[in-house]
């Protein structure tokens, strides 16, 4: 029985041309077995390959060598194409690149309408989505008066209408603002734990990978580190190697260890520091 | 008294006055930048921050009130605005969408070609800020196009910078970099301002950026001047900022945290050093050794 997402030997380079005058593999060998319902974060800097990774997650990209298999299906098998499409959806970075309609709920229903989805259960698919990301409301806008982080959850509404089992987002929040940057995870948070919809969510913010299950970082084509977020994020050393942040709060943790403070090495945010300060200093008194 | 190098009086904005639209993008705002400060300007989207700033070189005219350069009204003189676009450079958010010359030297030597400068004055221009974006002259005959996403906005960056403004205002110069591209264009930010002792002007909406590089922040909110202070005194403002959508530095919140569960600690704590031995020193419960 395969993953849900399996890579098996993957290598990948963009053809030879202009402005890649050497076509060097940007992911290198990759083996990965995502299982369904999982919530994968995806770090590293630019250039490291994540955003192939992606691509080759919904055949956008086809591996030059070894086979990506979605939900058991090859992805270079061209007939399966529209299946693999629609099991997984794809969101982008920047929200004024995916919004084709001038109503936001015209946009939720392009995806369904081009599957030819009836146009009953279309209606009812583009209020099910925008009421699972919060933006029912907003369904008779114009989507360009909407805030980024409004526009990035139209976006998401727009896959999920398409009734995938898995979405990737690359760098949904880099374009957003603080508030919008909440919103969108909050989303992505909710369509992973109420509807079991694997996430593989591809982000440079630390504070967003550490609410992932699960946390793959690539450098140069390859994953270096795979596992837990508390597992991941205790490389600290690693993990600044390759130009990556480290949470404060795991940082200052060890800080404080060299120091002789006897304390757990993954301590991954400000509220699990605060609680255990609070701990020491009562046990002390 | 000296003279503020940029200063407003009741500075108003409305957009669409008079219509069904009407909006105040920024009200009365009263204000007194210093010459050779780092000022950090953050608000919620819609706080009237981009609307602010426009204003300071003249981009946007006030509804009403004034915008002082040097202790001069901008618009004292219309013919002369575009001096004061020379003055005050802005270099907007993803300036490298607007990178649009044949090769970097070009590009950079855009601004002050416009300046009606000598060949040699501008050469030496461009050979000086290409040093302050971190690259250096290998890159002059390069095409733009051609760099990576962190070197395209270096460029974009000392474009504004090579018309050598007074006042350099740069917004959201880090969105969308990965962290050792934000490492880079934050350093390159500080020595810029302490190399040429301009004053610099950033916005941004990482509070965590702000409180590193900043002498003093400015907070936007609902159109108005919420807080004009040093990055101590309007951080410790951590409620008022939560109600105003905006974040406090993680780690100083650890610290308003502790001190209210009635622990003596200090709460002006940004970098991680600080911010050890502060918990050091409570951890062994009394001042350091």
């Amino acid at each position: 029985m395969k993953s849900y997402i399996e890579f098996e030997d993957v290598s990948f380079a963009y053809d030879e041309g202009e402005d890649n005058p050497v076509a060097e593999n940007v992911i290198e060998n990759m083996n990965l077995k995502i299982e369904k319902g999982d919530f994968v974060a995806v770090l590293g800097h630019n250039g490291c390959g994540k955003s192939t990774l992606a691509k080759l997650c919904n055949a956008i990209l086809v591996p030059q060598q070894g086979k990506v298999y979605i939900d058991g299906t090859d992805t270079a098998d061209e007939d399966k194409l529209y299946d693999i499409r629609q099991k997984v959806g794809m969101v982008f970075q920047n929200p004024d690149n995916q919004i084709v309609a001038t109503i936001v709920e015209d946009d939720v229903a392009f995806g369904p309408e081009n599957l030819g989805v009836e146009p009953a259960e279309i209606r009812r698919r583009v209020d099910e989505a925008l009421k699972n990301v919060g933006m029912y409301e907003f369904r008779t806008f114009e989507p360009h008066k909407l805030s980024g982080g409004q526009k990035q959850r139209v976006a998401i509404a727009g896959i999920i209408a398409m009734k995938p089992d898995c979405i990737v987002l690359d760098e949904p929040t880099a374009m957003l603002d603080p508030r919008g940057r909440r919103e969108v995870m909050d989303t992505v948070k909710r369509l992973n734990e109420e509807y079991g919809i694997t996430v593989i969510f591809i982000t440079h913010y630390m504070d967003e990978a550490v609410k992932a299950k699960r946390v793959i970082v690539m450098d140069k084509g390859k994953i270096v580190l795979d596992g837990k977020p508390k597992e991941v994020f205790v490389n600290i050393d690693t993990l600044k190697e390759i130009g990556l942040d480290v949470p404060e709060a795991t940082e200052l943790t060890r800080m404080l260890i060299e120091k002789g403070v006897n304390m757990p090495v993954d301590i991954l945010d400000v509220d699990e520091l605060f609680s255990y300060i609070i701990k020491l200093t009562e046990e002390k008194n | 008294m000296s003279i503020s190098i940029l200063e407003t009086k009741n500075l108003t904005h409305i957009y669409s006055k008079g219509t069904t639209s009407q909006v105040d993008a920024i009200r009365d705002v009263n204000l007194k930048i210093e010459k050779g400060e780092l000022v950090g300007i953050i608000g919620h989207t819609g706080s009237g921050k981009s609307t602010l700033i426009q204003h300071f070189n003249g981009l946007l005219k006030g509804t009403s009130g004034t915008v002082l350069l040097d202790g001069k009204d901008i618009w004292e003189d219309k013919s002369k605005i575009r001096n004061v676009r020379f003055r005050v450079g802005i270099c907007f958010q993803y300036p490298e969408y607007q990178l649009f010359e044949e090769t970097v030297y070009k590009d950079i030597a855009f601004g002050p070609s416009n300046m009606k400068l000598s060949k040699d004055e501008i050469d030496r221009r461009v050979r000086n800020v290409i040093k302050f974006v971190g690259l250096d002259e290998s890159y002059f005959e390069k095409s733009p196009f051609d760099l990576s996403g962190g070197e395209k906005r270096r460029v974009a960056i000392a474009g504004v910078m090579a018309m050598e403004p007074d006042v350099l205002i740069l917004d959201e110069p880090c969105a969308g970099l990965d962290p050792k591209g934000r490492d880079t264009v934050l350093s390159l930010i500080s020595q810029y301002r302490k190399s040429t002792g301009s004053t610099v002007l950033v916005v941004s909406h990482s509070m965590e950026d702000i409180s590193k590089i900043a002498t003093r922040v400015l907070v936007m909110n609902e159109s108005k001047l919420a807080y004009y202070d040093t990055v101590d005194a309007v951080f410790s403002h951590s409620e008022e900022l939560k109600s105003m959508g905006l974040n406090i530095p993680a780690l100083t919140s650890l610290f308003l945290r502790l001190k209210e569960k009635g622990y003596n600690v200090n709460t002006n704590i940004y970098t991680l050093e600080k911010a050890r031995d502060e918990l050091l020193t409570l951890l062994k419960g009394g001042k350091s050794e």
